[in-house]
């Protein structure tokens, strides 16, 4: 009997062991995972952006005073709102998508190379070229203009292509349309303030007129040429043609319609045009467009009494004929035909001829035929 | 065309060698007039081009032009003088004008070659008068139009402006006029009337005149008829030489072209309306400066000075950032601050 009991205590021995070893194993694998979910029993390890992300450039260029001080004492400030990029013509509406930094900035990881510029000028020139990545187009059209020969020649003060669009936040450039004069205007402060005052500056600012002229109808956008050039002068009346040869846009602004024609019919005008069309390199002392009118200040013409644009036009003439009396300038009859209330003479002369040589034609005509006649009555 | 005379030389019947020289003065001048002025009226042809290159372009054409003018007014002035000559010493008269037979000769020959006796008709010396009439009314009107043309700061002296677009078109349209009326005359000359000038001159000869009498006109009319043409030939010489219509070179404007726009005096609040829209201001501000979606101020209607703003914006404030004169010209700041601090309507 008493191996009996020995038998049964050792057998509730080894049950309770394998209770107990299985209890065990389970709370350790318990203790396991509640470690595993408390971290703040492992070391903290921070996160670094993709140094090819805009986070990475934005750690630093979002914290306010964030400038570069160059060698001239300038300094730049290159803190970013991240925002203006995008909201720019270069964020999310874009059609290639957004811009990132390193589209623009590709070699900027920190720390920074070293910079040979010495002011922010120089700093603007080196870095306007990554334009030509997406742009080359206008690029190219750019450094053939009278702006990128200025900087080749070191006028830095020219314009580079941050100057007109800006840099994180371009914007279309021609919406509004004011933008365009308005930018131009911020180096080209003098004529801006003509064009201002100007029947072409006063319509577009004043009014949003959006068929009169602004900077780029006249000089190209990017490829702007010297206007200082003969070339330029001699095709000039070309370019005011654009706009006063068109019937269409003429009539309403009760602008008279032959302007151009009867500047081409004008002793002026034809000389002008021939010298266009066969060598448009070679002076002209010729009258064109904006010899009588003004370049930038153009006024309207109507705005003064008859006398008063007679005097005008008098001052204008003898800027070339400065023997001319105080009636040359009623030689120029003005950009609309002569009719019989205007000029009779003239328009008298001009039908009288158109009658006269018909005639003649007719009557020379006649005898030769009447002698023709007897010929052949003769020979039949 | 001048009168025959008993003293000259001939060496054609019916034309003298001052004769032929004439003719064939106006021959070249007539020409070159026409092929130095066609294309001046005609210049957006492509034949008009053609005869522009060759005459070394549009100004070099003008000078020929004139060159050619200079010796048909030369030419008219010696014919003049000789008619004057023939008529004075000579007593030839002006047989080379049309009178009224004349017209009645032409009427008759053109009615009897279409239905008449053609045989009894007038022949066509006629012809030559008409053309003779044409070639000097022609040279008349062309002359007179084109020293006008030549000079018009002379004539401009004397005559109203209006002059010089008319002698421009009455010039244009009669060299038309001549040169179509002159060659249809000189094809029927040539070809079919064939009219012989000897015969104008045998209808009307000159009187026979003595050689005393001859050498006694001659001797009155030369001394006076070389003062005519010292005074015509040199007045025309001086009056075509003396103007310069224009000056060479049409005088530069003087412009500043680089001129970063400097502080206007009075800011233009309505450029500032317009720059506002075009700069990024407003994306913080709000389209009318009334202030940001992230607690941006209003800045409309402020009451700040401009010295205050201007530091505002080139310093930076807050979370504003600074704008340099390469971002925000002076003259920009001085219209947006026009506009924001404008008093605006209740």
């Amino acid at each position: 009997m008493i191996g009996k009991a020995k038998v049964g205590l050792l057998l509730v021995g080894i049950l309770m062991i394998v209770l107990g070893m299985m209890f065990g194993v389970a709370a350790a694998q318990e203790a396991t995972q509640s470690a595993e979910a408390t971290p703040e029993a492992t070391p903290e390890v921070a996160a670094t952006p993709d140094p090819a992300s805009d986070a990475y450039c934005l750690l630093c260029h979002t914290k306010p005073d964030q400038v570069w001080n160059l060698p001239s004492g300038e300094t730049l400030s290159v803190t970013i709102d991240p925002a203006i990029l995008a909201n720019s013509v270069h964020g999310a509406s874009s059609p290639e998508g957004a811009l990132a930094c390193s589209d623009c900035h590709p070699i900027f990881r920190y720390p920074h190379p070293t910079s040979l510029s010495q002011t922010i000028r120089d700093f603007q020139i080196e870095r306007y070229a990554v334009c030509r990545n997406c742009h080359e187009e206008q690029y190219l059209k750019a450094q053939d203009s009278v702006h990128g020969q200025f900087i080749r020649e070191g006028r830095l003060e020219a314009a580079t292509c941050v100057d007109c669009h800006g840099g994180h936040d371009v914007q279309t450039p021609d919406e509004p349309r004011q933008r365009i004069s308005l930018t131009c205007g911020r180096c080209h402060g003098v004529i801006f303030d003509e064009y201002r005052s100007s029947i072409h500056g006063g319509a577009l600012l004043d009014e949003n007129n959006q068929d009169v002229p602004t900077c780029i109808d006249c000089h190209g956008v990017h490829n702007i040429a010297d206007p200082t050039t003969t070339t330029f002068r001699t095709g000039s009346p070309e370019l005011c043609a654009t706009c006063h040869a068109n019937d269409e846009l003429m009539s309403k602004y009760n602008i008279s319609t032959q302007v151009f024609d009867s500047y081409l019919a004008d002793f002026h005008g034809s000389t002008i045009t021939l010298f266009e069309h066969e060598s448009p390199d070679v002076p002209a002392n010729k009258a064109v467009c904006f010899d009588c009118h003004g370049v930038h200040n153009i006024q309207k013409v109507d705005d003064q009494g008859e006398s008063s644009i007679r005097q005008t036009l008098l001052t204008t003439c003898r800027q070339c004929h400065p023997d001319a009396s105080a009636d040359f300038s009623a030689a120029w009859l003005g950009h609309y035909p002569a009719t019989a209330e205007t000029h009779p003479v003239l328009y008298f002369l001009k039908n009288l001829y158109n009658v006269l040589i018909p005639v003649a034609i007719g009557l020379v005509s006649i005898v030769i035929v009447s002698d023709l006649f007897r010929r052949l009555r003769r020979r039949g | 065309m001048a009168a025959q005379t008993a003293l000259e030389p001939q060496t054609r019947p019916g034309l003298s060698t001052s004769q032929l020289i004439e003719r064939f003065v106006l021959f070249v001048a007539l020409i070159g007039l026409i092929l130095t002025g066609l294309p001046q009226r005609y210049t957006t042809e492509w034949w008009a081009n053609i005869l522009f290159v060759l005459g070394g372009g549009v100004e070099s054409l003008r000078i020929l032009h004139r060159i050619f003018a200079a010796l048909l007014l030369a030419e008219a002035i010696y014919h003049v003088l000789a008619v004057l000559y023939s008529r004075f010493v000579i007593g030839q008269g002006l047989v080379m004008l049309p009178g009224m037979g004349d017209f009645r000769a032409l009427l008759s020959r053109v009615l009897s070659n279409f239905g008449g006796n053609s045989a009894s008709a007038p022949s066509y010396q006629f012809i030559l008068k008409f053309e003779y009439l044409l070639v000097s009314l022609s040279v008349l009107v062309l002359g007179i139009t084109g020293i006008i043309l030549w000079n018009p700061i002379a004539a401009t002296k004397a005559l109203p402006g209006a002059a010089i677009p008319v002698a421009r078109s009455v010039h244009s349209d009669h060299a038309m006029l001549f040169i179509v009326a002159l060659v249809l005359l000189r094809i029927g000359i040539a070809l079919l009337w064939r009219p012989n000038r000897a015969e104008i001159f045998a209808d009307q000869p000159a009187p026979a005149l003595s050689d005393a009498i001859l050498r006694a006109r001659r001797q009155r009319f030369m001394p006076v008829l070389v003062v005519v043409a010292v005074v015509l030939a040199g007045g025309l010489l001086w009056y075509l030489t003396s103007e310069q219509t224009a000056i060479n070179t049409v005088p530069r404007r003087e412009s500043v072209i680089f001129a970063p726009q400097a502080l206007p005096e009075m800011g233009d609040p309505h450029i500032g309306e317009v720059l506002w829209g075009t700069l990024r201001c407003a994306f913080c501000h709000g389209a009318n400066g009334e202030g940001g979606t992230r607690d941006e101020p209003a800045i409309r209607g402020a009451t700040v000075s401009f010295a205050a703003f201007f530091e505002q914006v080139r310093v930076g404030q807050g979370e504003m950032p600074s704008f340099s004169s390469s971002e925000l010209p002076d003259g920009y700041l001085v219209h947006l601050w026009a506009w924001l601090t404008q008093p605006q309507s209740p």
